[in-house]
């Protein structure tokens, strides 16, 4: 018995805390005691049995006492018990990448808790039901929930979806399980992929790739991104030699028939299959033989098979003209979305998953170190995000998915980065920014989600309601945030010395992050505000604003009578300036009435050859043009100091941004 | 993150700088002042095991304004329990007295007697094992501290052809009442379905009232109508303060007919 204890005290006092998270929980009174309030306490007593005699949890203390002092003062902010549990969390991951993981069943074993917590926060999502959708309809495997195909956005039928049937019919046979079986290949893909990742570069690594951002956000999740991800590893795991060309071949194959969108990383493949070939007369006819082999496959497929093999959204060698477009008539635009899925808040890389900047600057001693290897992971994936930016342009972040899961099949190059810099102290500074981002997600499930409306769901959380986003652009936000990261690789990769300068510039971009926008947009006028209007569009997909050539925020829909806003704090003398389009409705402010009527905007004539059919803009509320509208307060239009704006008669006016800048004039 | 000796009073500085941004920009706010010992603790805790959590409690509060109280009581208690130095210690019990202020008197006082003898505890099982005991006397013998937040929910609500939608926050002890304003033009009918429940027992535990009417009802599933004019408001109030092992909450939605 006394040598049981000795061996496995720390197994026990695991599980321990795992039933201490419930007893407190209760105690205190948090909310969601009959979700989160069991899973996170299971998941802990999960850790409990599998942590066998390790012993290596120092960090194990502050973790209990952080999360005891939480729980006595949840009640101080509604997101106290969300912080509470995200402590708990936090320290299961910890545990995860901190356990020593000696072979396969080691590094799994590390996974699983956490696994387990991903799958049972993350709501079946609108991708994953189409997937299971046509895996039903491919297997003939019923499932009771998604046996029944609907058409959704972006499809190109109602028979025909946006997706290949590759991944649907991998994981088909999950359905046989059940609705929630869908998940069951997937998390045995990822499964896989951890170990080569493992393989690839360290179990440590592995696991960070996958407890924490980009990966975690589809962790588990019947979506591609793992599966695209482990074959790309295994492709570089591969050694040298003919044959085994023709396996990374085959893979470049695969990844193109998972999705359409991997076709950078296919094509990334080639291209380092190329370089790293040894020098031969005559060895540039392989690729040409590669891009001659690839455009008649296009060529036929759409010309004499009418598309039927890779049929894509917006038709095949059309798509071509967007890539036209986005390249040479807004070069600008293109870079900024560029910039702009490295730094935004919702689904941009560095702001979820931090450690990568450290990552980023471990490919530089990698490429030394490991040329061959830094190649076949670094082309790849460069040519992915290249390719996903200049095909996707503004929709590149793939919302409303799971934010980040655009960057996970670049996991495998960033993993290779931080295996060189795995030592280094800022790293570990990066890593446990990071360790809270997934805590948090798992802490408040919605935060897994983003709806490209320029509100970050973790930011939305700690109560802020940001002004720096990709959906509210602006240019010298983007340069700031491009700096800062900038900085930062530089510190964590040339100015060692200077190390410290990493963690001011960790405060200097909290800060930033932090700060209020002046004004009000109109998705974040509160319930206090808002009586009646609705935001237009009426569901936050952000697909229905993808195609938006004006602004992709959501407008406030001021239409019918009981509908209005009640701005507080309102002076005589102030000045009411509203952003506003309308085609011709009356709106009444303060009593005074005003006539919105915005012209529709010009379709940029390059985009209107760009689809099958040409297209010219219809009269809807998005292509109207968005007009300025200001007004100085009078005394008589202020009721119990505030002003109220009211919809009077006609079409509907759409209001996008109120400011209100004081006068001299104060009663 | 290991540093040089006195490079701690770079990470202070760089902390308190932050802090002077943010009230810069943001306007100055006097709850925001605890930060200040959170970044010394920060400092004196940089070559410890507190420093990942600590530091992430810096950074929400550096964040959001409302989460402060929050992250520096945490931060202070886990400093008073788990600090090895009786610097490290000190320094908790400041900061968690530096932020006794912002939450009410009668629930401070277990939280500010139990850091002031954590710091003095040298025997570091008995400081370990004293946090959870004052934590499990706290609730059940005294509350726990206070929600912060004074003004009651308001309830969004959309009207579409005629039909008006409210949406609905969950109420509980933390958010114990919500506000459900009529529209500013005609008489509408409103419906309210309630569901309400996590009590272990059945007296009443919310009240609904508009204008001077008011209905009590036990925890269940109930479903009211009204009629309400512009200027009425309808508010939803739960009853029930704090009481260890409940979990009181209703979930209440509500929607309503031009008449």
């Amino acid at each position: 018995m006394r040598d049981f204890l000795r061996n496995y005290l720390h197994s026990i006092l695991i599980a321990g805390f795992g039933a201490w998270i419930f007893i407190a929980w209760r105690l205190a009174g948090m909310p969601d005691p009959g979700f989160s309030g069991r899973i996170i306490p299971a998941a802990w007593l999960l850790a409990g049995i599998l942590n066998g005699r390790n012993s290596h949890i120092r960090w194990f203390a502050p973790v209990v006492f952080a999360f005891t002092a939480g729980a006595w003062l949840w009640m101080l902010h509604p997101g106290g018990w969300i912080l509470t549990a995200a402590v708990a969390v936090a320290g299961l991951i910890t545990w995860g990448i901190s356990v020593p993981k000696g072979n396969s069943y080691g590094l799994i074993k590390a996974v699983l808790p956490v696994l387990l917590l991903s799958i049972l926060t993350a709501e079946i999502n609108g991708d994953e039901v189409r997937f299971a959708e046509q895996a039903s309809t491919i297997s003939g495997i019923s499932s009771h929930r998604f046996s029944e195909r609907n058409i959704r956005a972006g499809d190109i039928s109602a028979s025909e979806g946006h997706h290949t049937p590759m991944f649907p019919l991998i994981i088909s046979p999950g359905l046989l399980a059940g609705d929630r079986g869908i998940r069951i290949i997937p998390v045995i893909l990822a499964l896989i992929t951890v170990l080569i990742l493992a393989k690839l570069t360290d179990p440590r690594i592995a696991l960070v790739a996958a407890l924490l951002y980009p990966g975690f956000g589809i962790f588990g999740l019947a979506m591609t991104g793992w599966m695209a991800a482990g074959l790309f590893a295994l492709g570089v795991l591969l050694p040298e030699g003919r044959k085994w060309s023709v396996v990374r071949l085959l893979i470049a194959l695969i990844l193109v028939a998972l999705k359409m969108r991997y076709i950078g990383v296919a094509a990334g493949i080639l291209v380092a299959e190329y370089a790293c070939m040894p020098a031969r007369k005559r060895k540039w006819i392989i690729p040409m033989i590669w891009i001659s082999t690839g455009a008649l496959i296009l060529i036929v497929d759409r010309y004499f098979l009418n598309g039927i093999i890779f049929w894509i959204r917006y038709g095949n060698v059309e798509a071509l003209n967007l890539i036209w477009a986005n390249i040479f008539h807004r070069p600008l635009d293109t870079v900024s979305h560029a910039a702009w899925s490295l730094v935004d808040p919702e689904a941009g890389l560095f702001f979820r998953a931090p450690w990568v900047l450290a990552a980023i600057s471990g490919l530089f001693v990698f490429r030394r170190k490991q040329p061959a290897q830094f190649k076949r992971l670094f082309i790849p994936s460069i040519l992915y995000w290249v390719f996903l930016i200049v095909w996707s342009g503004s929709s590149w972040h793939g919302l409303p998915a799971p934010a980040g899961r655009m960057f996970v099949p670049m996991l495998p190059l960033f993993a290779g980065g931080l295996a060189y810099v795995w030592k280094e102290k800022e790293t570990r500074l990066l890593i446990i920014i990071s360790i809270a981002v997934s805590a948090l997600v798992v802490a408040s499930p919605a935060c897994r989600y983003n709806y490209a409306d320029g509100t970050d769901s973790i930011l939305s959380l700690l109560g802020v309601t940001g002004g720096f986003s990709m959906v509210r652009s602006n240019s010298i936000q983007l340069l700031t945030a491009v700096l800062l990261s900038t900085a930062m690789l530089i510190v964590l990769g040339k100015w060692k010395k200077y190390r410290l300068l990493s963690l001011v510039i960790i405060y200097v971009s909290t800060f930033l992050v932090g700060i209020y926008p002046d004004g009000y947009e109109a998705e974040d006028l509160s319930p206090e505000m808002v009586q009646g209007a609705r935001l237009y569009p009426y569901v936050s997909d952000p697909v229905e604003r993808y195609f938006w050539f004006n602004s992709r925020e959501r407008m406030l829909e001021l239409s019918e009578p009981g509908q209005s806003i009640l701005l507080p704090d309102i002076q005589a003398g102030d000045t009411l300036s509203l952003l506003i389009s309308g085609g011709g409705g009356i709106l009444a402010i303060g009593g005074e009435m005003i006539t919105v009527e915005t012209p529709i905007i010009e379709l940029p004539s390059v985009y209107q050859s760009i689809g099958r059919s040409s297209r010219t803009l219809p009269d809807w509320p998005e292509n109207r043009l968005m007009e300025e509208f200001s007004m100085v307060i009078e005394i008589d239009q202020i009721e119990s100091r505030a002003i109220r704006i009211l919809h009077h008669s006609g079409p509907p006016v759409y209001l996008d941004r109120i400011d209100i800048s004081r006068g001299s004039i104060s009663q | 993150m290991k540093v040089k000796d006195g490079s701690e009073v770079v990470l202070m500085l760089a902390g308190c700088s932050a802090w002077a941004a943010v009230n810069l920009f943001r306007g100055f706010t006097s709850a925001s002042v605890p930060l200040i010992p959170l970044f010394v603790l920060l400092g004196l805790c940089v070559n410890s095991l507190l420093f990942p959590i600590l530091f992430c409690c810096s950074l929400v509060g550096l964040i959001s304004t409302a989460l402060i109280p929050w992250v520096v009581l945490v931060s202070g208690l886990l400093a008073c329990t788990a600090g090895r130095t009786m610097k490290i210690r000190v320094t908790g019990f400041i900061s968690v007295a530096a932020t006794l202020w912002l939450i009410p008197v009668s629930l401070s006082i277990p939280v500010v007697i139990l850091a002031a003898a954590l710091v003095f505890i040298s025997n570091h099982r008995l400081r370990y094992s004293l946090l959870p005991a004052g934590f499990i006397v706290s609730a059940i013998f005294f509350g726990l501290p206070n929600s912060l937040i004074t003004q009651p929910a308001v309830a969004g609500s959309t009207i579409a052809e005629g039909i008006l939608t409210y949406s609905i926050p969950e109420l509980n002890t933390l958010r114990p009442e919500v506000l459900l304003p009529a529209p500013c033009d005609g008489p509408w009918a409103v419906w309210v379905a309630i569901e309400a429940g996590g009590v272990r027992d059945s007296i009443p535990m919310l009240a609904i009232r508009l204008g001077e009417d008011m209905l009590v009802l036990p925890s269940g599933t109930d479903t009211l109508c009204f009629t309400m004019v512009p200027g009425d408001t309808l508010a939803i109030t739960l009853l029930r303060d704090f009481r260890p092992f409940n979990h009181s909450v209703i979930h209440a939605t509500a929607g309503g007919e031009r008449l």
